[in-house]
């Protein structure tokens, strides 16, 4: 078992198989060896370690890498069930769980939090991307006139 | 309230290979600091190796490992693109169009990737070196259309190997593996690599000379009390007598003024041009690289063991 020490004093005991799914604290352990001290993540709030926690567990059992197949674009964007539904969270945590993965060095978590993120992005226009994360449009007008020709230009480029 | 500008830039650049390029861009539109972090060369450039592989970086350890490929390759890989943006949108039309619309391509990719292989067995009789470079070739080229072909990796790292480029191999493999983590092929070919790599490390009970292509940390210490033992004014530089003394000591013949000088200037030496401890440090890292025995034969003749690196009593 090892312990892990919350951003705000938590301490939460859990399976050593389980707290090495992060590769940071995984190389801790490595370096300090044996120890009953817990471990702290001053990066992590209690309540998102935990939700980092649950996923660990729920995915103890996978190979280390998982297969992915050549070239298959469609699924670049593609979440398991059970992944999907962890995810349904606010977007402040949702961001928050995605800082984490990435302090943690836990690079599955990280990527189904990237693929969130990027679904709730895929084929939206700038203005509703702008609404989904409360983006504030700070371009001058002349930019934003700029920015709009350059941005067809890209699309045209694109699609041709 | 966390926000998505607030997200540190390589997460965002993780993001970004989760997204199209026209959401990308989309994205980018949006406001300045995410217009800054998703129209920025760099960003292009880190989503051009994710999707399509480096072959910029391939082409260039096959060429500086001898192997001379096809012209049409060096037009294309010998320089970087200056706008990786503009590259991104050319290689993603012809890597999906060639995808969508044919079939005969990717047989056609299948057949020379199975002739390449049998070109490297028939090379294992004639060890005629043109067929490496045929093969190094069609590879690249492979890999131009279909980046995700673990397999051309595996070719490459063998080939590499052949050529005795063992830590170039790994770079490669390593370039497979992230395209296909369960190719074993390329697993087995890194083990025995590793293990030779190793043997460079000295056997069981050698001390290491090399650790993480550096100096270990005992035969730095050992290097800074030789040198030490020759900065007799202790000013932290070898003046052109000191440095003359120690390769007497060390090879019984004086080498020639402008040797010294030159040695400072290659190395790391002070405005005087005396070799610095780091200039001397750099010079031995460069000779274990090329020779670890001469290192170890060296550091016998200033009164340490060759083989652990202890300092021999003195009678």
């Amino acid at each position: 078992m090892v312990q892990l020490l919350s951003s705000d004093n938590e301490t939460f005991t859990v399976d050593k198989q389980v707290a090495e799914r992060s590769i940071l604290i995984k190389n801790m352990l490595e370096d300090v060896g044996e120890s009953d001290a817990p471990i702290p993540l001053p990066n992590v709030t209690a309540k998102i370690l935990k939700k980092v926690i649950d996923w660990c567990e729920h995915h103890r059992g996978d190979p280390v890498s998982q297969q992915e197949e050549i070239n298959d674009r469609k699924r670049l964007t593609e979440i398991d069930e059970w992944d999907q539904k962890f995810m349904e969270v606010d977007q402040e945590t949702l961001f928050e769980i995605i800082l984490a993965a990435n302090y943690l060095d836990i690079k599955p978590l990280l990527d189904i939090g990237c693929k969130t993120v990027a679904n709730m992005i895929k084929g939206k226009s700038p203005e509703e991307i702008r609404r989904t994360f409360n983006i504030v449009n700070d371009f001058t007008p002349e930019v934003r006139q700029f920015g709009i020709i350059s941005h067809c230009y890209f699309l045209a480029m694109l699609s041709t | 309230m966390l926000r998505i500008e607030d997200i540190p830039e390589p997460v965002l650049t993780e993001l970004a290979y989760a997204l199209d390029p026209s959401d990308i861009a989309r994205l980018a539109c949006t406001c300045k600091s995410l217009s800054q972090i998703y129209s920025s060369n760099e960003l292009w450039r880190s989503k051009c190796h994710h999707d399509f592989g480096n072959l910029f970086t391939v082409y260039q350890i096959l060429t500086t490992a001898g192997l001379e490929l096809d012209p049409t390759l060096e037009a294309k890989f010998a320089h970087e693109p200056a706008n990786w943006r503009r590259y991104y949108i050319e290689k993603n039309a012809a890597v999906n169009g060639s995808e969508n619309q044919n079939h005969a391509l990717i047989e056609e990719g299948e057949e020379e990737y199975k002739k390449a292989q049998q070109d490297l067995q028939s090379f294992q009789d004639s060890q005629d070196v043109s067929i490496l470079n045929r093969v190094a070739s069609k590879m690249v080229w492979i890999l131009d259309v279909f980046p995700g072909h673990a397999g051309c990796y595996h070719l490459l790292g063998f080939i590499l190997y052949v050529l005795n480029r063992l830590e170039e191999s790994i770079i490669l493999l390593e370039f497979g593996r992230t395209v296909d983590p369960e190719y074993e092929p390329i697993d087995d070919l890194e083990e025995e690599i590793s293990k030779i790599l190793n043997g460079y490390k000295g056997s069981e009970d050698e001390e290491p000379l090399i650790s993480d292509s550096n100096l270990s940390p005992k035969l730095t210490q050992v290097l800074s009390e030789i040198f030490d033992t020759f900065d007799k004014d202790n000013d932290g530089a070898l003046s052109n007598q000191e440095l003359g003394n120690f390769i007497f000591t060390t090879n019984g013949s004086h080498p020639p003024p402008q040797f010294l000088v030159q040695m400072a200037q290659r190395f790391g030496g002070t405005r005087r041009n005396w070799l610095t401890k780091e200039g001397f440090l750099a010079f031995y890292l460069e000779q274990t690289l090329d020779d670890p025995s001469e290192t170890r034969n060296d550091l016998t003749v200033h009164g340490y063991d060759g083989h652990t690196l202890q300092k021999l009593m003195q009678e």
